[in-house]
C-alpha cells in the first residue's frame, strides 16, 4: 500500500461508518491503473454522502457506461462526512476516489451529477477538498475537466463559471462521443481549447465559456452571445431498447435508503403538469420493450441478490403494458420471494389490483401526489385528477389493508387562493374519516413551490418566505388539532433559496464561492443549511434574492437559460401559462391529438411504445 | 440441509458492520443461487446466522456463519459458489455439514482468539497483566457504569519469541471483551512508557470444552453425534 494509501486507511478507525469510504463492494469494477495517456480516468463525484448518491440509478448508467470502455475507467467519490472532511483538512489529505484510492486531481475528468439546487455549494467544496481551482478560468491544461448533468443542468448557469463542460439530457450517446473525442485529441497531443471546441460540437454538450451573458442597466439579460452556436439543444436517445443498461449495478455494502434492483421503464413523460420540470424536459416519453425489462430484472436480480425489484419512471403507472409486465414479473419473481415495487404512481392510473400485485406481506402506506386542494387549482397545475378518483383509490386500498396514507401537496403556486388551501385541509379531513374504526394515519406533505425553468411557470414570481410560512401555518392551526393528520413542511427558507438557484445567472457565482469559503456544505441537509449565510452571500455579492425568485419575469424577457433548449418550444410554454390562467387543461398527446408541445420535430424523434408482449421472444 | 461456513473477513472488509455483512452474505449466498431456506411467518428472512459480532475495524479468519439449504447440495460446490460471487476481501474457506439440529452458534462460541506480531515491550505488559487475579475496568452496562474484573475475561495468553502473541477473550452475552478494550488497557498498564500501536487480527472463534478452547469444528467432531440424536 502506498504512503497515501496508508494515510487514508488510519483515518478510517476514526470515521463512523468507515465503509462509506472502502469501496470494494458487490460489483465493483476494478481496473489497472495506467499511466495517464493511455487511459482515460474518469471520477463520478456526486455532491452528497454514499448513502444518497448510490441510491442514485443514474449513478450506476453512467459507472458501467464508461467501464464498459476499454480505454477508460470509472471511479466514484461522494461527499465525506462531516467527521471525514475534518479528518481530511486535519490530515492534509485532498478527496479521494473509492475505487483506487486516488486523489481526484488525478483524473482527467470529474462529473458530478446535479439533482438538487441545494447540492451546488457542495460541488464547490469538493473541488476546493480536491486542491483544485474552482473557476474553470483559473484551471490549466494539467487539471482535470470538470463536467455536469443530470436535471439541474437545464439550468446550471449559477455554476457555469466553475464547469469547463455541462451535458443536457440523455448521457448514453453524448458521453461516449465526447470520451472518444477527448482520446482522439490526446492523441494529437491535447489542447484543452481545441477539444472544447470540438466537444462544443457534440449535441446535448454546453461549454459554458463559449456564452457571455451581457446585462443591460437594469440588471436584466440583454442577450447571450454565443461564439460558435446561439443555442445547445439536449442530447436525446430516440430509441431506449437500443442502448444497454448496467445489468451488475453496485450493491452498497452499507445499508441505504434504495437497496433493490432498479429497472427503467421509461424515461420521460407527456401529462404535462405545469409545474413538473422533468416532465418537459425528458420528453418524449420513450418506453423500453416489456420483455427486455423482463430480462433486465431477471438478470440483475442474479447479479445483485436483492430481494426486490422496482419499476422505476417518472410516471410508473402510465406504461403502455403495466398490466401485463406485472402479471409477468410476479409469475417470475412472487415464488423466489422477490418483491415488486412501483414507486411513482399517479392517483388516476392508480388501479389497486396493480398494488395488489405488488404490495407482498409489508403493506406499508400508500402514497400520492395530489398537489393541489381544490380542482380550480389541480386544473391550474394540469394535474388532471378528480377528487372522486383519489377517494375511490384511498377507499379501495384500505380495503386491501393500507393502514397509512401520505399525500404530498404544493403551496404557493400561481393564482391560488385560500380556498384552495382549505381544499388541501378538506381533503385531509376526508381521508381521515375514510379509515374505518379511526385506522388510518394520514401524513400530509406540504412542498412550497418552486418555479422551474423550461416549465410554463418559469415567469412566475415565487411566493415570499412570508407568504409561504403564513400558508404553512394557515393549515396547521386547521390541523393541528386532528390526532390522525401528521403534517410535515420543508423549510420555507429552503425554498426560497431553491427559488434563487432554480432560475439564478452566472452572477450568482460570487455567491456560491463566498458561501464555499465560509464552509457551506451539505446544504440539502436540514442541520447544515444555514439561512443566514446564504442571505448574506448574496448580498455581499450585490445581488438581491427577491430579483431572482420572486420577481415575475417578462415573457420577453431574456432568461438565464435561453441558450439551452429543451426542445419544446417558448410559445408553447407561454400558451400553457394562458390555459393555467384561464384554468384550462390540456391533455397528454398519447392519448390525445398532439399539443405541438414542438418536441419531436424539433429533436426528430417520437414517443416510443413497448412492442406487444407476444413479439420480441415473448415472456421469458 | 445445514452447515457451517468458515470464513475470513479481510482486508477492506473489515469495515463493514455486522449488520451489514449479514446482509452482504445474504446477497452473496442469492446471486450464487444456493437453495437458501426462509423462516416461517408474515416476514420470512434467510436462514442465514453468524457467531458473535467481530468489532468494526478488526480483520478475521476464523468467523462462521450457519445456514440452511432446502434442497442439497455437495459442500464443496456450496463453498465454490460463495467463493465466487464474493467480493475482495470476504473469503470463504471452509465448510462442513452439520446435523440439522446442532446448537446456535453464538450460544456456545464463547471465546474469540487473537493475534499480534511479537514485541517485547508488548509481551512483558500481557505477562504482568496474566499474573494478576484481577484488573478492574469501567465497563457500560444497562444498568449504567460498572466495574468488572476483565482479567477474567482474558484467557489463554501464548508467545512465540520473534513470532507472534495469541490470546483469548471472551465473546457473547455471558462476558464480552473487545480487543479495543484490552488495547487500551494494555496502553494504561504500560503507564509512563510508550506503547506502539499493536494490530491484532482475530485467529479463530471459540468454544470452551472441558477446560480447552476449541473452533466449531472441533467441537462438531466431538459432540455432533449427540446433537444428531436430540
Amino acid at each position: 500500500m502506498n504512503n497515501f494509501s496508508q494515510r487514508v486507511a488510519n483515518l478510517l478507525d476514526k470515521v463512523q461508518s468507515p465503509a462509506r469510504y472502502t469501496g470494494n463492494e458487490i460489483n465493483v469494477t476494478l481496473k489497472e491503473w495506467k499511466k495517464s495517456d493511455q487511459q482515460i480516468k474518469f471520477a463520478l463525484a456526486f455532491p452528497d454522502v454514499y448513502e444518497i448518491g448510490m441510491s442514485y440509478p443514474g449513478l450506476q448508467i453512467l459507472y458501467e457506461l464508461i467501464n464498459r470502455r476499454e480505454d477508460s475507467l470509472a471511479a466514484r467519490a461522494f461527499a465525506p462526512y462531516p467527521d471525514m472532511k475534518e479528518l481530511l483538512e486535519q490530515e492534509d489529505l485532498p478527496l479521494f476516489s473509492l475505487e483506487y484510492w486516488r486523489p481526484l486531481q488525478e483524473f482527467n475528468f470529474i462529473g458530478f451529477s446535479l439533482q438538487y439546487e441545494m447540492s451546488f455549494p457542495t460541488v464547490l467544496q469538493m473541488l476546493r477538498m480536491s486542491d483544485l481551482p474552482l473557476r474553470a478560468a483559473e484551471r490549466g491544461e494539467a487539471h482535470p475537466l470538470i463536467i455536469a448533468g443530470g436535471p439541474c443542468v437545464f439550468n446550471p448557469e449559477p455554476l457555469a463559471d466553475f464547469l469547463d463542460l455541462v451535458l443536457l439530457g440523455d448521457a448514453e450517446e453524448a458521453l461516449p462521443q465526447l470520451l472518444n473525442i477527448y482520446a482522439e485529441e490526446r492523441q494529437k497531443g491535447f489542447l484543452k481549447q481545441r477539444f472544447l471546441e470540438r466537444a462544443a460540437k457534440l449535441q446535448g454538450i454546453y461549454v459554458p465559456t463559449f456564452f457571455t451573458p451581457h446585462y443591460d442597466d437594469q440588471g436584466l439579460i440583454k442577450e447571450i452571445d454565443g461564439k460558435f452556436a446561439p443555442q445547445v439543444i439536449k442530447s436525446i436517445v430516440k430509441d431506449l431498447n437500443t442502448v444497454d443498461y448496467p445489468l451488475r449495478p453496485l450493491v452498497p455494502s452499507i445499508e441505504v435508503p434504495h437497496e433493490r434492483a432498479v429497472i427503467e421503464l421509461f424515461r420521460g413523460c407527456l401529462r404535462g403538469c405545469r409545474f413538473c420540470q422533468a416532465g418537459y424536459v425528458y420528453r418524449p416519453v420513450r418506453e423500453r420493450d416489456a420483455a427486455l425489462l423482463q430480462r433486465h430484472a431477471e438478470s440483475i436480480i442474479k447479479n445483485t441478490g436483492y430481494d426486490e425489484v422496482s419499476l422505476m419512471s417518472l410516471s410508473s403507472g402510465d406504461y403502455s403494458l403495466i398490466g401485463e409486465l406485472l402479471g409477468n414479473l410476479n409469475c417470475q419473481f412472487t415464488s423466489r420471494r422477490i418483491n415488486l415495487s412501483l414507486p411513482s404512481l399517479r392517483v388516476d392510473s392508480y388501479d389497486i389490483s396493480l398494488a395488489e400485485e405488488v404490495a407482498k406481506v409489508r403493506r406499508s402506506g400508500l402514497t400520492l401526489a395530489p398537489e393541489a386542494g381544490s380542482q380550480r387549482m389541480r386544473d391550474i397545475i394540469n394535474k388532471q385528477v378528480t377528487e372522486e378518483e383519489l377517494f375511490t383509490t384511498i377507499a379501495t386500498a384500505v380495503r386491501a389493508g393500507y393502514r397509512r396514507v401520505k399525500l404530498y401537496f404544493m403551496i404557493g403556486l400561481p393564482f391560488e387562493e385560500e380556498d384552495d388551501l382549505d381544499g388541501i385541509v378538506e381533503i385531509a379531513q376526508r381521508v381521515v374519516r375514510m379509515g374505518s374504526g379511526g385506522g388510518l394515519q394520514v401524513n400530509i406533505s406540504l412542498a412550497g413551490f418552486v418555479p422551474k425553468p423550461h416549465t410554463p411557470f418559469q415567469w412566475f414570481g415565487q411566493n415570499t418566505l412570508e407568504e409561504l410560512q403564513q400558508k404553512q401555518q394557515y393549515i396547521l392551526n386547521r390541523i393541528k388539532y386532528n390526532k390522525r393528520i401528521k403534517l410535515s413542511y420543508h423549510d420555507a427558507k429552503v425554498s426560497r433559496i431553491e427559488g434563487v438557484l432554480a432560475r439564478g445567472d452566472r452572477r450568482l457565482g460570487t455567491a456560491l464561492e463566498y458561501l464555499v469559503h465560509k464552509g457551506a456544505y451539505l446544504d440539502s441537509w436540514d442541520e447544515y443549511f444555514d439561512y443566514n449565510l446564504w442571505d448574506e452571500a448574496i448580498s455581499e455579492s450585490g445581488l438581491d434574492a427577491d430579483f431572482y425568485a420572486v420577481r415575475q419575469r417578462g415573457f420577453d424577457e431574456i432568461l438565464p437559460w435561453n441558450h439551452l433548449l429543451s426542445g419544446v418550444s417558448k410559445d408553447y410554454l407561454l400558451q400553457e401559462w394562458y390555459a393555467a390562467a384561464s384554468e384550462k387543461t390540456t391533455p397528454d398527446c398519447r392519448f390525445a391529438s398532439c399539443v405541438d408541445c414542438g418536441i419531436c420535430p424539433t429533436l426528430e424523434c417520437n414517443v416510443v411504445f413497448s412492442k406487444p408482449m407476444t413479439q420480441g421472444g415473448g415472456a421469458k | 440441509m445445514r452447515y457451517w461456513v468458515r470464513f475470513g473477513k479481510l482486508g477492506l472488509q473489515r469495515y463493514i458492520s455486522h449488520r451489514d455483512m449479514h446482509r452482504m452474505v445474504g446477497r452473496i449466498a442469492l446471486r450464487a443461487g444456493l437453495p437458501i431456506a426462509y423462516s416461517q411467518g408474515f416476514n420470512p428472512y434467510l436462514r442465514i446466522s453468524f457467531s458473535n459480532p467481530l468489532e468494526l475495524g478488526i480483520e478475521s479468519r476464523g468467523e462462521y456463519l450457519d445456514l440452511i439449504l432446502t434442497d442439497y447440495m455437495p459442500a464443496e460446490e456450496i463453498l465454490t459458489r460463495l467463493r465466487e460471487n464474493a467480493p475482495a476481501g470476504m473469503d470463504f474457506a471452509a465448510i462442513r455439514e452439520i446435523p440439522l439440529r446442532s446448537p446456535k452458534l453464538p450460544a456456545f462460541l464463547t471465546g474469540a482468539g487473537y493475534r499480534t506480531d511479537y514485541a517485547v515491550q508488548l509481551a512483558g505488559i500481557l505477562c504482568q497483566m496474566w499474573s494478576k487475579d484481577h484488573i478492574a475496568m469501567e465497563k457500560k452496562t444497562k444498568k449504567g457504569l460498572a466495574v468488572i474484573n476483565v482479567r477474567s475475561l482474558m484467557h489463554d495468553l501464548l508467545i512465540t519469541e520473534g513470532q507472534h502473541i495469541n490470546i483469548v477473550l471472551s465473546s457473547g452475552q455471558e462476558g464480552n471483551l473487545k480487543i479495543s478494550e484490552l488495547s487500551a488497557l494494555i496502553a494504561s498498564q504500560a503507564h509512563s512508557q510508550n506503547i506502539e500501536e499493536h494490530i491484532w487480527i482475530k485467529t479463530e472463534s471459540y468454544g470452551l470444552r472441558d477446560g480447552l478452547w476449541l473452533n466449531p469444528y472441533q467441537i462438531l467432531e466431538k459432540e455432533g453425534d449427540f446433537w444428531q440424536e436430540k
